[in-house]
């Protein structure tokens, strides 16, 4: 069985100001709920960023190749919002739905388990406390690896890119 | 007047690319830089509490990985998180990185994972043949 990439909302947003997105299509990759709402989603705003809308238009384009993977926190908070017009979910969700949704692997023996890509901020925050449910990957160290597997000519260039940060130049809240 | 003394350190490279960048998109110099962070230090929370604004201290806190990007859209009241990208960019904060041994080890750890997501083999690039001339352009 093919390993599962899920990428959580900071790593899509980095590999859309890169203009790297089209690098998710060499992996199976899967997208939870939380993470869906908080990236793709948001692109069909009329005041979206540039980003968030490569990522609207990414998949839609390649829908089929995405899956999307409801969770328990997704459906928790979609009851609550529908139940109260002023809800304010929790800070940290898109993360929170894929804990969710890796102790929901696991209960459910699927393996191997994913392969987690998170921010590198979030390493310097919470990997020391995550329990080990997947293997967890920086987008820094995901680049050095995209470049080792021939699918980019440069981890370093593709970095630049993602800092540089301007396709969405133009574009402002 | 203080007197001045030199320290000699140790910087991975990509640390030292990102001060260098720092300091040609805002004048200065590296050793300016290193002398005024060597003289805040232990003077943060009067910085944070008394120079910066809301928005410049969520920026930084989003910048040195305190906070993800979409929680600083969320603070920032930003529709999503490619704004906060865009004001990271603007203000000269770059993005948290982790350090180029924690990058390595993190890659070589996960390499046959990640590999394993491949949805296709990877495809190698076959060499290029030469194209040969027109016949009709041959003298």
């Amino acid at each position: 069985m093919t390993r599962l990439l899920i990428p959580d909302s900071g790593p899509l947003f980095s590999l859309a100001a890169g203009g790297l997105l089209d690098l998710l299509l060499h992996f199976t990759v899967g997208i939870t709920d939380v993470v869906k709402s908080e990236t793709i989603d948001r692109g069909s705003s009329a005041k979206a960023s540039a980003e968030a809308r490569s990522l609207h238009a990414f998949f839609q384009t390649h829908l089929s190749r995405i899956q999307l993977l409801p969770t328990q926190v997704g459906r928790d908070v979609q009851a609550l919002r529908a139940g109260r017009s002023n809800y304010k979910p929790p800070r940290n969700l898109g993360e929170l739905s894929i804990q969710s949704l890796l102790i929901d692997l696991q209960l459910r023996g699927v393996r191997p388990p994913p392969v987690v890509l998170f921010e590198d901020g979030w390493f310097l925050r919470n990997a020391p406390s995550l329990a080990r449910l997947c293997v967890l990957l920086s987008t820094q160290a995901f680049l050095v690896n995209a470049e080792r597997l021939g699918l980019i000519d440069s981890a370093a260039a593709a970095s630049e890119a993602i800092h540089a940060c301007r396709p969405g130049a133009g574009t402002r809240a | 007047m203080n007197q001045r003394a030199k320290i000699n350190f140790e910087v991975d490279q990509t640390s030292l690319a990102n001060a260098k960048a720092y300091v040609a998109r805002h004048g200065g110099s590296l050793n300016k830089l290193v002398s005024s962070l060597f003289a805040s230090l232990g003077q943060e929370d009067r910085l944070t509490t008394a120079a910066l604004d809301p928005t410049r201290r969520v920026l930084l806190d989003a910048s040195a990985g305190k906070i993800s990007v979409v929680d600083a859209a969320e603070r920032l009241g930003l529709p999503d998180a490619g704004y906060v990208l865009q004001r990271l960019a603007d203000h000269g904060l770059p993005l948290p990185r982790l350090t180029d041994d924690e990058i390595g080890r993190q890659a070589a750890e996960s390499f046959d994972a990640l590999s394993e997501c491949l949805s296709a083999p990877t495809p190698v690039p076959a060499p290029r043949r030469r194209k040969p001339a027109p016949a009709s352009r041959r003298p």
